[in-house]
């Protein structure tokens, strides 16, 4: 149960300052359209703050899934 | 602090435990005779427990939440009661007719309906080194989807014995705690008497199981946490202290590709083999938070059941931190 609980924390601390980092991004960018003038920099924002968005995802699936990949090739080889 | 709040805040607590604890034998026995029951599929020779014991947990909330704003006059406490209440009927409605995996959480957006008619929220979430942010045109559009995905996440990882009372017990505890710090008291009442249904509730859903919540109760319980989390301004810490729920949806979405209903998998990504849990090999099966927990290593459930404990401490933990963090 320990090495569970240890590949738990490792997750949930990656996870944790991902969100940290990516969200004060994000949301600097997405809180300026409301205050933008001009719609074409509200537009250009919004698409900013998505590449954002999806690209956090995207890295924080590629991280994880390698971590799951890896974890079960180990236990495997334990079989 | 005048006599009434601590009187709501002690007192009410109590009522809410006992009457979870007292309903929950007799409601046990009813909905074993109307035939309401589920399999425990990770126990070897799967017997049949009550579904949908999170009945008990949407009567004595319903009393006890009424209490609570008739004795403070909080119309707050209303609009997070009703906000829970609808996604509560959606998860009996699913529980009853199995409304499938795209209606029901279409329909759960619905939960936000009474934050936007009563404008009880406020565009300026604070968030991880930005105090106030400005998301006017934004967190109106926010708002029906964060109540959606707070209820439909605590539907999908109550996958094992005790997991929802679990995993949320440490999410309220760490609520009350930031109230504290940021001196919300008028949360407190309301977080307190969810935390008490949700501890007299694991003595029965607790391995192995007497009762299972049902999608009534996960769906009540996930639109109370999004509306509270909305309505006092606890977004931030909300979406954090829930990092294991957005793991285990994110996984499973990104895994499956589509929306579905937990019924629908075929293969399945959790084996039991002597009355151990080991992660399935096959790679069109879903990534789920538990086949992940299990890839370092194979538990039983009830050790399963305190990894998620231990998980949502942490996460809860991790949420404090970053209340601090939206300070700076």
């Amino acid at each position: 149960m320990k090495r569970n609980i240890l590949f738990l924390l490792e997750l949930l601390l990656i996870s944790w300052i991902l969100f940290v980092f990516f969200t004060y991004g994000i949301a600097l960018i997405v809180s300026t359209l409301a205050i933008q003038k001009y719609w074409l920099y509200r537009i250009l924002n919004s698409i900013v703050g998505g590449i954002l968005f999806i690209s956090w995802l995207l890295i924080w699936f590629m991280i994880t899934k390698r971590m799951f990949e890896n974890n079960l090739k180990k236990f495997k080889n334990c079989d | 602090m005048d006599a009434i709040y601590i009187v709501s805040t002690v007192l009410l607590p109590f009522l809410s435990f006992f009457l979870v604890y007292l309903l929950m034998p007799p409601l046990i026995k009813f909905l074993k005779s109307k035939g309401k029951v589920g399999k425990d599929i990770h126990k070897q020779n799967q017997p049949e427990i009550a579904d949908m014991g999170g009945i008990s947990i949407l009567i004595t909330l319903t009393i006890v939440i009424l209490m609570l704003y008739f004795l403070l006059h909080l119309n707050y406490y209303l609009v997070i009661f009703i906000s829970g209440l609808i996604t509560g009927i959606i998860g009996l409605l699913d529980d009853l007719y199995n409304l499938g995996g795209k209606l029901k959480p279409a329909l759960t957006l619905l939960g936000g309906a009474p934050i936007l008619i009563t404008l009880s929220y406020n565009p300026h979430p604070a968030l991880p080194f930005l105090p106030s942010t400005s998301l006017i045109i934004l967190y109106p559009i926010l708002v029906p989807i964060g109540i959606a995905i707070t209820s439909n996440a605590v539907n999908m990882l109550d996958v094992i014995n005790g997991a929802t009372p679990l995993l949320t017990m440490p999410i309220f505890t760490s609520l009350i705690i930031v109230s504290l710090i940021e001196n919300k008291y008028n949360a407190i009442p309301i977080l307190v008497v969810i935390l008490a249904s949700l501890l007299a509730f694991y003595f029965y859903n607790k391995y192995p199981a007497k009762t299972f919540m049902g999608n009534i109760g996960d769906f009540f319980i996930g639109g109370l946490l999004g509306a509270i989390a909305i309505v006092f301004r606890f977004e931030t810490v909300v979406l954090v202290a829930m990092l294991p729920y957005i793991m285990h949806g994110f996984y499973v979405l990104s895994s499956v590709g589509r929306l579905f209903e937990r019924r629908e998998i075929k293969n399945k990504p959790v084996i039991l083999k002597d009355g151990l849990l080991y992660p399935s090999d096959d790679p069109k099966a879903p990534i789920t938070l538990m086949r992940l927990i299990l890839s370092a290593g194979p538990l039983q459930e009830k050790e399963v059941a305190k990894v998620f404990f231990f998980m949502s401490c942490i996460s809860s933990i991790l949420a404090i931190i970053t209340s601090f963090l939206t300070k700076i």
